[in-house]
């Protein structure tokens, strides 16, 4: 994944690159396949580094984090919490499908076990899940164009019957004149809505159309969100080669 | 008097006779004795393995808590002001406790081995006074109080390869959403004798927890331990009556299996009896009776010299009573002393047999008697009732005799 907001906005992307595989048909595939070039080269930039609001509201709490985060290519993600100062220092790794946490107050890590993948992520309503399968949406479902409405797109993923996937169907809605995601909904099996991603804020940033704002919505908690804002986003950083090793975490 | 004299001489002029129906008599009062006393050792442990490891006898918590509980959910720390006078008589101890979910990790970088753990925050003083949690330690000790001191489950020490000493990094999200993490030591690991439990639980102190999930004065459950657990559900309602923003949860409602078998287990025990002194009664008719046939001759005699036969079939019943109440006196006692021994020292089986999950609580191999009133006078009065019985038919033969015809054919 790369950064948080970025990995949904790929996610988005892979959904025209999983339509090109094969799955839809007609004319739509070579839409999808056209549109997925002009995305993915839109959004994967090679290497990045940002930094981003984290608005956490649960009916408990209601907690603002800090983040700074770098990517290389899809695979490779480290996050920093900035702030609040108690867990300040905090990282997480990705690495393929691994993810590491390294707790600064006591200096120690923690590897994530993959029974654990679909809880929640630093408390928020993003899950281990969410950072490692994103990438992977074209491999895990079958999409297709369900919908067109003058410039945006509706995709639908359904997953491959041998993936081992935590949703029941995804739908996608895409602005295919700025190659940005409008909305993301997730399904379970029965085909209820679980959860919903709203993007908005839309900003250029290095002749890259952007949403700056990324809101995910429990259903079945109303009231509650995660917001995530970029701060800031840097497409043409250079990053030291060690960056996203066990032995990097706790030196940053 | 006279006639229970004579009734006594009678049943040792054959001596040999009297010994082995007694014998027999003796034998399955005294089983039947302990065999209830089992049963209801088995009935307890059920309830106790259910109870006092868990929930308590009485649950208390926020409403909704025990269906759906989350870590947010939590009530205060204090709540003796709210509990009533009279029903404060009635509990013997409160067991405070947090619960959570978490990683558990041990060992560094590449041996690093987590896990998700249930985690349950104790006070050890309380738990020590009325639970059963610390004798479950199999290796090391319970808790003691110190901040960093946690138990693990058998299993999932074995998962993450920690033993006694190892260092245990605690990983999870504190009730204000914060990340709650702590490096805590193993103090002892423990196993229930149930893999599932022991695969994915730990148990650490409630301050430490309180500090560590942002919960300070707060916790998620008390668990009430009553004198009499059975009086859990009328206590319960008048707790509900008197707390006010509270529930309280009895066990009968936690486990209503084991609940339904407490309504039917005097029935069970009833027929327990009948099925055992069915068998008796077989035997100790036949060997009366065939007495009776014997003294045929020494009836007729006796009522040839005028004992009436009203007088004679009360020498019958009070021989019949007399050999029963003293077998089941004896047989009882027997049974009794069997109880009470394996009540103060049960016999662990575990070496030989695996423990059962069942109806949320779980079946020790353990050789566990409770000696009740019940379960030591149902089968005296049930033997009393069977010497009486059985001596029913040779009375009405007496009663019927015709000595002449007696003398006749003796």
């Amino acid at each position: 994944m790369k950064h948080f907001l970025l990995a949904m906005l790929m996610t988005a992307s892979m959904a025209w690159a999983g339509d090109s595989g094969g799955q839809a048909s007609g004319s739509s595939e070579l839409d999808a396949v056209a549109l997925v070039r002009a995305v993915e080269t839109q959004y994967q930039g090679e290497r990045s580094h940002g930094k981003m609001r984290m608005h956490i509201k649960t009916r408990s709490w209601n907690r603002m984090l800090e983040l700074e985060m770098w990517s290389e290519g899809r695979e490779k993600l480290l996050t920093r919490i900035l702030a609040p100062v108690k867990e300040r220092g905090t990282c997480t790794l990705k690495v393929d499908d691994d993810i590491w946490n390294y707790i600064s107050r006591i200096d120690r890590l923690i590897k994530i076990p993959s029974s654990l993948m679909g809880d929640s992520w630093m408390g928020s309503h993003l899950t281990n899940d969410d950072l490692v399968k994103e990438n992977k949406v074209d491999k895990l479902y079958q999409l297709a164009i369900t919908e067109r409405v003058g410039k945006d797109v509706t995709i639908t993923g359904k997953p491959l019957p041998d993936a081992a996937v935590v949703w029941g169907k995804i739908v996608y809605k895409i602005d295919t004149a700025s190659l940005t995601p409008l909305l993301v909904e997730y399904y379970d099996e029965e085909d209820v809505k679980v959860r919903s991603m709203v993007f908005s804020e839309f900003k250029q940033i290095e002749q890259r159309w952007l949403p700056m704002i990324a809101r995910i919505v429990p259903e079945d908690k109303p009231g509650e969100f995660t917001e995530m804002q970029y701060l800031e986003i840097d497409f043409s950083v250079e990053l030291p080669r060690d960056l996203f090793s066990i032995k990097s975490l706790r030196n940053r | 008097m006279m006639i229970l004299r004579i009734g006594w001489r009678n049943l040792w002029r054959n001596r040999r006779r009297t010994q082995l129906t007694m014998g027999a008599m003796i034998f399955a009062c005294a089983m039947l004795v302990f065999s209830l006393g089992y049963y209801d050792g088995f009935l307890w442990s059920l309830i106790n393995n259910a109870t006092e490891k868990e929930n308590g006898h009485i649950f208390i918590a926020l409403p909704g808590y025990y269906a759906n509980p989350t870590l947010e959910d939590a009530c205060p720390e204090a709540i003796s002001s709210q509990i009533l006078p009279d029903v404060k008589a009635e509990i013997k101890g409160v067991c405070p406790r947090l619960q959570a979910y978490a990683l558990l990790s041990c060992g560094t970088d590449e041996e690093n081995r987590t896990q998700p753990a249930q985690i349950i925050a104790v006070d050890y003083q309380a738990e020590l006074a009325n639970s059963k949690l610390a004798g479950d330690i199999v290796t090391g000790g319970f808790l003691t109080g110190d901040e960093r001191e946690i138990l693990l489950g058998q299993g999932l020490a074995r998962r993450i390869r920690a033993d006694i000493g190892s260092e245990i990094i605690f990983f999870s999200n504190a009730a204000d959403g914060s990340i709650a993490s702590e490096i805590l030591l193993v103090k002892g690991i423990f196993s229930s004798g149930e893999n599932i439990r022991d695969s994915s639980l730990a148990i650490m102190n409630l301050k430490a927890a309180q500090q560590l999930l942002a919960l300070d004065g707060r916790v998620h459950s008390h668990r009430l331990f009553l004198r009499d657990p059975m009086q859990a559900e009328e206590i319960a309602a008048r707790l509900n009556a008197s707390l006010k923003t509270l529930e309280a949860t009895p066990w009968q409602s936690i486990f209503p299996q084991i609940a339904d078998i407490l309504k039917v287990w005097l029935g069970v025990q009833l027929f327990t009896v009948a099925i055992y002194y069915a068998a008796m009664a077989l035997i100790t008719f036949n060997t009366m009776y065939m007495a009776f046939l014997e003294r045929m001759h020494e009836f007729a005699v006796m009522q040839a010299i005028g004992l009436t036969r009203r007088l004679l079939a009360v020498l019958i019943l009070s021989e019949s009573i007399i050999m029963a109440t003293a077998s089941g006196l004896i047989g009882t006692a027997i049974g009794a002393c069997a109880n009470f021994i394996l009540f103060y020292h049960p016999i662990d089986l575990s070496r030989w047999m695996e423990s059962i999950t069942w109806g949320g609580s779980s079946i020790q191999p353990i050789l566990f008697c409770v000696p009740s009133l019940l379960s030591n006078l149902l089968p005296l009065l049930a033997m009393i009732l069977l010497g009486f019985a059985v001596a029913v038919l040779p009375t009405w033969r007496l009663y019927r005799l015709r000595p002449v015809e007696a003398l006749r054919e003796g």
